[in-house]
Order: C-alpha cells, then structure tokens, then sequence
C-alpha cells in the first residue's frame, strides 16, 4: 500500500519532513551533518526546522531540571576568558573560524586607515544617497534584502565609506543613528555570479557580527538590530563576498570587497 | 531532587531577554547571571539526552559558551529565551550523542535499555501554555504507539537505528510511522 503524496519510500522525505526528523534529532551522524549545513546554508530549510523546534517546544517543561556541578561556571568563565575583578572585552572561545578569521582581522585594522581617506567623498554620497531615497521608489527590479526601517530615515550623522585595497568604494553608507539606519549605496560593484555581499559591523572587540547580506544594484536600508547598536560607536563596517544565503559559519568565509570606520560627520 | 518546570512567568522572560540582550553586548556578567537563572533547566536536558553526568559536565559548559558566541542571533520577536537556550542545549548534547565516541557507549546502554511500550520515564507533563495544550491535543490524534515513538525521539535524542532496535521493528517501518506522524502533526498544529 502506497500513499504517493507522502514521499516516504526509501530515503527522501520531502524538506518539510526532513526538517521535522532533524528538529526530532533522529538523523544519524552523517545526516544530521549534512542537515545542520543546510541549516546554514538554506535560510527556507533553517526556517522549516525552527518552526518544528518551535512546535516541540512545550516538552522541554516535561524534563526535570537538576542543578548543575559546581566546575561548570568557573570552566566557562575560564575558557571565555572573563577576569573576574573587572569588565573586560570578551575574548572569544577557540574556535574552528579562528584561522579564517585572525589573518582577516589583521587586513582589517589596515582598512580603518583607508576609511578616513574615503570620508568626503562618503559624505558627499551619503547626503545624495539620503535624497535618493526620499524620493517616491520606483517598483523595485530586486526584493530589498533586509525590511526597510519603520521609522522614517533622517538626515544622516555617521558615514562609512566600504573601501577596497584599490582605493575605490564599493558601497557608501550614510547612517542615522537616531533610528540606527544604514542607508547603503552600491558604487557599482563587481559581484561574481555565485556570490552574495554581506555587510558585517566590526565593533571594538573586533568580532564581526553580520547586518546581513546587500543588495549591488540598488540604494536600499539596513537596520541595525537593537542588540548591536551599543556596539556602532568607534565601529567599522566590512563587506564580504559569500556564497548565496550568506556566511554559513557566522563570520566572514569570502574574500572581504573593502572596509571603512564609522565618522561622525 | 527534580522538579518539573511549569511556563515561566512574564517578568523571568523579560529578564531572560533582557540578560541576553547584555550578553550580546560581551557583559560577563550578564552570562553569568543568565547561568544561574538557567543552568538546572539545560543541565537536566543534557542529562536527560546523555545519561551520564560526565558528558553532561562538559556538554553544559560547551553549551553556555556558544550562548555567549551566539547571543547576538538571538531575536525576542520571533522566539522565547528558554526555548531558545533549551534547544541549543539539547542540540549539542545530541551532537555529542552522535560522536564517534560516545555512539560506542550508547550502543551498550542500548542493549542493557528496557524495551519501552509507554512514554518515556521520569518526565511531567503539564500544559499550563497554550502552545503545550495545542500539541498535546495534535498529539492525542495519533495512535498510542506512534505517539510513544515521536516522543521517544524528542526526549531520547537517539536515531532512527536506535529507536527502531529500541522498539523492536524494522528500520523501513519507523520511518514510515515517524514520517507519517510528523505530516499528521504539521496537518493539526497548523490549522
């Protein structure tokens, strides 16, 4: 007896069920792997998995809490990092992005110098980008990639000028800190088919944290979440160029298009 | 001593998220406090999940290290703080369940596991939220075996080798049961 609209001969549920038996955990090793990489690759299959964690959610009140063994907070104070006796920047746990990641920090403090190189002409951009988007919008050709600000935009009082290593911009972006806005202008970039740029805020710890992917051919918004704001002052702004759907990992993965330091105008 | 923990009150959420938030923001102490307000609740899931209070040690610890590498992802719009916590945590105990390691220490607490015909043990079931009387209702719809059988999955964090060794059938037919049950559910939770 064969029911055709469930695929459940062999091995290949349709993405719905294969979300639902990877929330359940009843891949084995290699599956669920592979599973957890399209999580991160696959922004549909992450959601279809999140709305099945969602769904099981409730059970987690039937497991009985049990106090944990007293080692455990000071391991984790310890393998973070934290000095007990003051408020220190967090130093990041080793990780596998470590090797990745530390050569590209070390390009990065280089850039903040060519950002303040770019500053008038992202001032100049900047003003124009803000009147550009005041005006009516045309239908756009390309869906925007993050939802455009609630809040109105005002006049912006930070610029970053996403510089590369050939001295040009690749993308302004005037900012309103106010609403902590990002009013991004592409400046024509040259974006492999297959790539997607991502915009990453660098705040002082010097830990990437992605504001999500760019639109290059269009004027467009980003806002910044509430929890990153607090880190916008004397921060940077970076692009980098990942596969579609952005950085599977978190952090930077691609070859970074350019960066530049917050200013105040 | 264990106690079942019933849906937290609104202003625990609200300190919850407002801790997260912090942590975010690289506050140690805000980690911190998010550990003591927590760890029971995920230490009794990683237990729960692994069996053994070795491998729950550790897993705990590498759990509230990736809350503090991945606060920042978190969004109170779209998901609860001990949802959220919660799933991390019975994440990496599954992940560490699935090491090559440790699957050679599950096989023999496999073959030493009574053949369950009812819900899994040392669990509560109370549906103070909503959302636990929605699924609890879905739940009800399906037969008594499968119900045993999805819940075994989600409680135990085993594979589908383990669950169909564990109950006794083949592999091809706990799939099928488990796959059947999981569009059932999706049908009933989402209407």
């Amino acid at each position: 007896m064969n029911t055709t609209t469930l695929h459940d001969d062999g091995d290949r549920p349709d993405d719905d069920i294969l979300a639902g038996e990877h929330a359940l955990g009843l891949l084995d090793a290699t599956d669920r792997a592979a599973a957890e990489a399209r999580v991160a690759s696959d922004p549909a299959f992450a959601h279809a998995v999140s709305a099945w964690e969602r769904h099981f959610a409730p059970w987690f009140d039937a497991i009985p809490a049990v106090a944990a063994p007293a080692g455990v907070w000071p391991r984790v104070r310890d393998a973070l990092g934290f000095d007990r006796a003051a408020q220190v920047p967090p130093a990041r746990a080793p990780s596998r992005r470590d090797d990745a990641s530390e050569g590209w920090w070390r390009s990065l403090v280089f850039w903040r110098g060519v950002g303040f190189a770019g500053f008038a002409t992202a001032a100049v951009s900047a003003i124009a980008l803000f009147t550009v988007l005041q005006r009516p919008a045309p239908a756009p050709v390309v869906a925007p990639p993050e939802p455009v600000a609630a809040v109105a935009p005002r006049a912006p009082d930070m610029v970053a000028s996403v510089v590369g290593e050939d001295g040009k911009a690749s993308f302004v972006a005037g900012i309103d800190s106010t609403s902590a806005t990002m009013m991004m202008m592409p400046m024509a970039p040259s974006i492999p088919a297959d790539r997607v740029p991502e915009l990453w805020l660098i705040p002082g710890d010097g830990v990437p944290r992605s504001l999500g992917l760019l639109d290059p051919t269009r004027a467009h918004s980003v806002t910044v979440p509430e929890a990153l704001r607090p880190l916008m002052d004397g921060a940077s702004i970076a692009v980098s160029l990942e596969p579609a759907g952005g950085s599977p990992t978190g952090g930077p993965t691609g070859p970074v298009i350019g960066a530049g330091a917050i200013t105040r105008i | 001593m264990t106690t079942a923990t019933a849906a937290a009150p609104a202003d625990d959420v609200e300190r919850l998220v407002s801790l997260l938030g912090d942590v975010a923001r690289g506050r140690s102490e805000a980690l911190e406090g998010l550990y003591r307000a927590t760890s029971s609740k995920l230490f009794g899931i990683c237990l729960h999940v692994l069996r053994d209070r070795g491998e729950a040690e550790d897993t705990l610890q590498e759990v509230y290290v990736a809350v503090w590498q991945k606060a920042a992802q978190f969004d109170a719009a779209i998901a609860s703080p001990v949802t959220w916590l919660a799933a991390i945590a019975r994440n990496k105990s599954i992940d560490r369940r699935r090491s090559a390691a440790q699957t050679l220490r599950n096989a023999s607490v496999e073959i030493d596991a009574e053949l369950r015909d009812e819900a899994p043990a040392g669990l509560e079931f109370t549906e103070a939220a909503l959302e636990g009387r929605r699924l609890s209702s879905c739940m009800d719809e399906l037969q008594a075996d499968r119900r045993v059988l999805v819940q075994t999955a989600f409680f135990d964090g085993i594979t589908y080798e383990e669950l169909a060794t564990r109950t006794g059938n083949p592999l091809g037919t706990v799939k099928s049961w488990i796959r059947r049950s999981l569009q059932a559910l999706k049908a009933c939770l989402e209407r």
